[in-house]
């Protein structure tokens, strides 16, 4: 699931080396914390949100796909 | 020979509509314009077109039938001709995008395999500044998503790769086996209904949200109803459609 964050965010930032996605677990969630440059900040989370959407909208349907707890993804900045 | 009578408001459509039912494409068709249909004014004088569509196999018949509509379809090759001028004139650039589409198919074949989907096949087709990126997989479902929202996620992504490689705007359009197309036709197909409820009962009929895309399908089914009016309200992403009778 990490490098299907990273498989999405790196092609589309500036700085892919900056990429960094942490996974944090407990009983009945899954939080993947997302950070990059804080340049690419804008380009991560788009226009309205539209790329952070959409990014959240495939990492759920991946997750859902294979594991039953809950998944979220954030943004930190 | 396989033959079909399609009768539609317009010529368009009752073309579309035969092809799908033959399930070939236009270039393995001839194409006969048996009635022009009318739009009519106000509902009066509305005639529907009828086309008769045949699927041809041989070259020989291709070159006779095509004889006998060449005027008929005149209209269409004209059309088609002024496409592929435009094309032209943006081959120039379209060298270098050459780069920005193979990066973008290997940026969905990336993810596609971070979804576990690794039969994943790539067709592309290029008119202009829209590049047609078909996929197929056996795992269609996943990709497509809940109401097609996996695959528009992935629509927007992929445009963004591909912007950030190529020199002139280009636009991205996925699709996953003939989902597009199965999505249009059930919209059609609900929009219709719709209406007619909205008739029935009277009174302003909602849908639910849906993506600018969708609602300009649903717009244009209706466009050709002159009992009803369209029209859209509220703010992306919970933009709905709306169809008022006119009383």
């Amino acid at each position: 699931m990490k490098q299907l964050i990273e498989a999405i965010v790196k092609p589309i930032v500036d700085y892919p080396e900056n990429v960094k996605v942490e996974k944090e677990e407990n009983i009945n969630r899954i939080v993947y914390k997302l950070s990059v440059h804080p340049e690419d900040m804008g380009k991560v989370i788009g226009k309205q949100g539209r790329v952070a959407k959409a990014i959240r909208t495939i990492v759920y349907s991946a997750a859902g796909s294979h594991q039953k707890k809950k998944t979220y993804v954030d943004i930190l900045d | 020979m396989n033959q079909i009578t399609q009768t539609a408001p317009t010529k368009e459509e009752a073309i579309t509509v035969a092809l799908e039912k033959l399930g070939v494409s236009r270039d393995d068709v001839s194409i006969i314009l048996v009635e022009a249909g009318k739009k009519g004014f106000l509902g009066f004088g509305k005639k529907p077109a009828v086309v008769e569509v045949t699927v041809l196999k041989k070259e020989q018949e291709i070159k006779e039938v095509k004889v006998q509509e060449v005027e008929k379809v005149e209209e269409v090759t004209e059309l088609e001709e002024t496409v592929k001028k435009e094309s032209v004139m943006e081959d120039v650039p379209t060298i270098t995008n050459e780069q920005a589409v193979e990066e973008t198919k290997s940026y969905i074949k990336e993810i596609a395999k971070e979804m576990n989907i690794n039969d994943l096949v790539i067709n592309e087709k290029r008119d202009g500044k829209f590049i047609y990126l078909h996929l197929n997989s056996e795992k269609a479902a996943i990709l497509i998503g809940k109401r097609g929202q996996t695959l528009n996620a992935l629509e927007n992504l992929s445009q963004l790769v591909a912007n950030k490689f190529s020199n002139s705007f280009i636009i991205i359009k996925l699709d996953v086996g003939d989902y597009r197309e199965r999505r249009q036709e059930s919209l059609e197909q609900l929009a219709e209904r719709m209406a007619d409820k909205a008739i029935r009962t009277g009174s302003k009929v909602e849908f639910e949200p849906m993506s600018s895309f969708e609602r300009k399908i649903i717009h244009n089914a209706l466009s050709v109803r002159v009992d009803i009016e369209t029209y859209s309200v509220g703010t992306d992403p919970n933009r709905y459609l709306v169809i008022e009778p006119i009383k």
